[in-house]
């Protein structure tokens, strides 16, 4: 294939004023199967920091050698995927991403959290993102959030909620989908 | 081919109701604002413009507001273009007084766009 910048794509959020670019849903929800079409079922979630999303796939592998010592085959003996980013906006629709919903309170503008030896239910997530016209997103059909390291509180830093999702796979075996549409070519991806 | 400077005087013009160039107008009314594009790298088709908008009135205290409020709604301009991809931290500034009594406060900020022509 030629080189063509134009087909260097970069991961800005997909977000307006009114919705966020990362998404949840329970398992059961109907998910994209490309990068365009409207989210069904998905509660949107706030800013996330400039950091932005780290998608890390990570493929295990044994090499198996001959007498002479010299690669023969290569075995995959696991796949694991693993998603992280931060909330810096702290809003109810983040935090039960988080925490799970039976662990946070809403009352009017009060929010209560209650952390202990529990976890969010596993859900599905999807970021949307953007170049230009091009457009690029992230699925996880089956994901379990937990809080990524230290929560800090200072003066004149906002709030980030470290998120880690860790990647189980659907009925078809995936963890990762990552659909790309540049100028209505759609491409899919399944890890 | 598009503009980012034509499309941030647009919606500057629009979100704060002054009359927006990239130059100060001859006949100096009471309020207005001036935008320009003072650096920023470009890598078709990626663009990252940095743009000053200098807001001009006759009270020092209206050319705060005014900058504030630009702030306050910045983020949003993403909505204005596609090829708009994301905005930066708006950084503001007090300028000081000219010499027909306009105070002058600016901020700058960085757009990240993909200026692709087709």
């Amino acid at each position: 294939m030629a080189i063509d910048a134009t087909k260097i794509i970069i991961g800005a959020p997909d977000q307006s004023s009114t919705t966020g670019a990362v998404n949840y849903a329970p398992t059961t929800a109907t998910l994209p199967t490309d990068a365009t079409s409207a989210l069904q079922g998905f509660t949107s979630c706030g800013y996330v920091s400039e950091d932005g999303v780290t998608l890390t796939p990570t493929f295990n592998t044994a090499n198996i050698k001959d007498w002479s010592k010299n690669t023969v085959r290569t075995l995959l003996e696991e796949f694991t995927g693993e998603v992280k980013f931060s909330f810096i906006q702290t809003d109810y629709d983040g935090l039960c991403a988080i925490f799970g919903s039976d662990h946070v309170t809403q009352s009017g503008d009060a929010i209560t959290v209650k952390m202990g030896a529990h976890m969010a239910p596993a859900r599905a997530f999807a970021f949307n993102m953007k170049d230009g016209e091009a457009k690029v997103r992230i699925v996880l059909p089956n994901a379990q959030a937990v809080v990524d390291g230290d929560i800090t509180f200072v003066a004149n830093q906002p709030i980030n909620w470290g998120v880690k999702l860790d990647c189980g796979a659907d009925e078809n075996g995936e963890s990762i989908y990552i659909h790309v549409d540049e100028d209505g070519t759609t491409t899919t991806t399944g890890a | 081919m598009w503009s980012s400077t034509a499309t941030v005087v647009a919606w500057t013009e629009r979100t704060l109701g002054v009359r927006t160039g990239t130059y100060p107008p001859a006949d100096s009314p009471t309020d207005f604002a001036v935008v320009n594009r003072v650096g920023g790298e470009c890598d078709y088709p990626h663009d990252s413009p940095r743009f000053s908008i200098q807001v001009w009135t006759d009270t020092e205290a209206g050319a705060e507001q005014a900058a504030l409020a630009l702030c306050a709604v910045l983020r949003g301009i993403v909505d204005e273009d596609v090829r708009i991809n994301a905005v930066g931290t708006p950084s503001v500034t007090s300028i000081g007084r000219d010499e027909n009594g306009h105070f002058v406060w600016q901020l700058t900020f960085e757009l990240y766009c993909n200026i692709k022509v087709d």
